[in-house]
């Protein structure tokens, strides 16, 4: 499968996200299958094409949202570039590595996004940001495994 | 080989971290249209989806019974007021008195949410079917009813984006007085203070002072803003909790009185400008 028809297949799931998954929200967290989708591109997807594809994921989120243009694409390049750094060195097919890699990616772009939040316009403080950017992280990663069999059953393994 | 990939990745990092500083530091007006163009394409995959959740049985927004006609109905309502005020003149003979009243009147155009989400789980935002094509600016109040629902806070050419009251970056000066209905004493007490959005569903008003006696239920109205874009009275919602913050000032937690995400149509005011 060609690994750009990700990008298409992500605005059905960021819909899907938005508009049924928002019914069970806490405080407006939800899971975040986009990101969970971008976790999968930086895991198994071809080495050299990985960046352009989270970047451009990270695109549509900025285009599709009231932040500045590039934030978001600026967040999925820095967690594509954690986890091409460790992807090697782990096996990937492993349920617990999967919620581990989920929740650490997740969690640290949410906080930095979170953190840039407080402090230019303060609607609440540090641990409001922490506690909702976890609160995120583990709902996502709690969807990762089931999330990534689907895919796995779509053959999206063999990105090319 | 592989060190081959690894030159590829490093230099395509370092282009598109370029490419993205350069996005980031790019105007505002410059990045708008090109941002919301994507707006057409997912709106359409927005409509189906929420098809395919009717056939399911999820309510896509039925519950807002807010819709087109009541649109007309306040259209016609400013030109009904329109009418009245000449009516009055003819009958004072006060050809000034005319000029000012029609001059206050502002224009009013309907619109439909066509993307009635913001990707992001940390802000608040939908999407309109107008632009600047229809006369749309930024900073242009979005009423639903009597409510304020948002402002213009991106216009482009036949879409642009409404940033909700419920969003983080939206403040505003506001005014809290009490439901008369409820709070019949407090007639001549109301109370100033900025209203930040927190990117969930409610919204507090900080910068009142810890011994203002305001009780759950009260009423929270817009001011106006100088450069004129907004009018006092716009009902922004309730009052649910009255908190202790930090320092000399309450924390006052407001929660609009429509369901922001299930609006579907609204309404553009723009109030001719040096009035307030």
């Amino acid at each position: 499968m060609r690994a750009f028809w990700l990008v298409f297949l992500s605005i059905p799931i960021l819909v899907f996200q938005n508009t049924f998954l928002s019914r069970i929200a806490i405080n407006g967290a939800m899971p975040d299958l986009y990101f969970l989708l971008a976790v999968f591109i930086a895991l198994y997807g071809p080495k050299e094409k990985v960046y352009v594809l989270n970047w451009l994921m990270g695109m549509i989120r900025d285009c599709l949202s009231e932040t500045a243009l590039g934030t978001w694409a600026m967040l999925f390049l820095l967690v594509t570039f954690l986890i091409l750094h460790i992807r090697d060195l782990i096996v990937k097919e492993n349920i617990a590595f999967q919620f581990g890699t989920v929740f650490t990616a997740i969690f640290t772009a949410n906080i930095l996004y979170g953190i840039s939040i407080v402090y230019f316009y303060s609607p609440y403080g540090f641990w409001h940001a922490a506690f909702k950017s976890g609160i995120i992280a583990l709902y996502t990663a709690l969807a990762a495994p089931f999330f990534y069999i689907l895919l796995y059953s779509l053959r999206m393994e063999r990105l090319r | 080989m592989f060190l081959k990939h690894l030159i590829i990745n490093r230099k395509m990092q370092a282009i598109l971290v370029l490419l993205t500083l350069i996005l980031l530091l790019l105007p505002s007006f410059i990045t708008n249209v090109p941002k919301l163009f994507p707006s057409h394409l997912v709106s359409g995959t927005d409509s189906g989806i929420r098809r395919m959740g009717g056939w399911f049985g999820y309510a896509s927004g039925d519950q807002t019974d807010f819709n087109s006609r009541e649109a007309e109905l306040y259209a016609s309502y400013v030109q009904l007021q329109d009418e009245y005020l000449r009516l009055k003149e003819q009958f004072l003979s006060v050809a000034q008195l005319r000029e000012s009243r029609l001059t206050e009147l502002p224009a009013v155009l309907a619109v439909d949410v066509i993307v009635p989400w913001d990707s992001s789980p940390w802000r608040r935002s939908f999407v309109i079917n107008s632009g600047y094509e229809d006369g749309i600016e930024e900073n242009l109040p979005v009423a639903y009813g009597r409510n304020i629902v948002g402002r213009i806070s991106e216009v482009g050419q036949f879409v642009s984006r409404v940033q909700l009251v419920t969003d983080p970056g939206f403040h505003m000066e506001v005014t809290i007085l009490p439901d008369y209905n409820l709070d019949t004493a407090g007639v001549d007490r109301r109370f100033s203070g900025i209203l930040n959005g927190t990117g969930e569903d409610d919204c507090i008003v900080e910068h009142i002072m810890w011994d203002v006696p305001i009780k759950e239920g009260w009423v929270v109205l817009s001011e106006g803003d100088e450069k004129g874009y907004w009018r006092k009275g716009f009902v922004l919602g309730k009052v649910t909790k009255v908190s202790a913050s930090r320092g000399a000032y309450l924390k006052i937690t407001v929660e609009p009185e429509i369901d922001l995400p299930l609006v579907k149509n609204a309404l553009v005011l723009k109030f001719p400008r040096g009035i307030r």
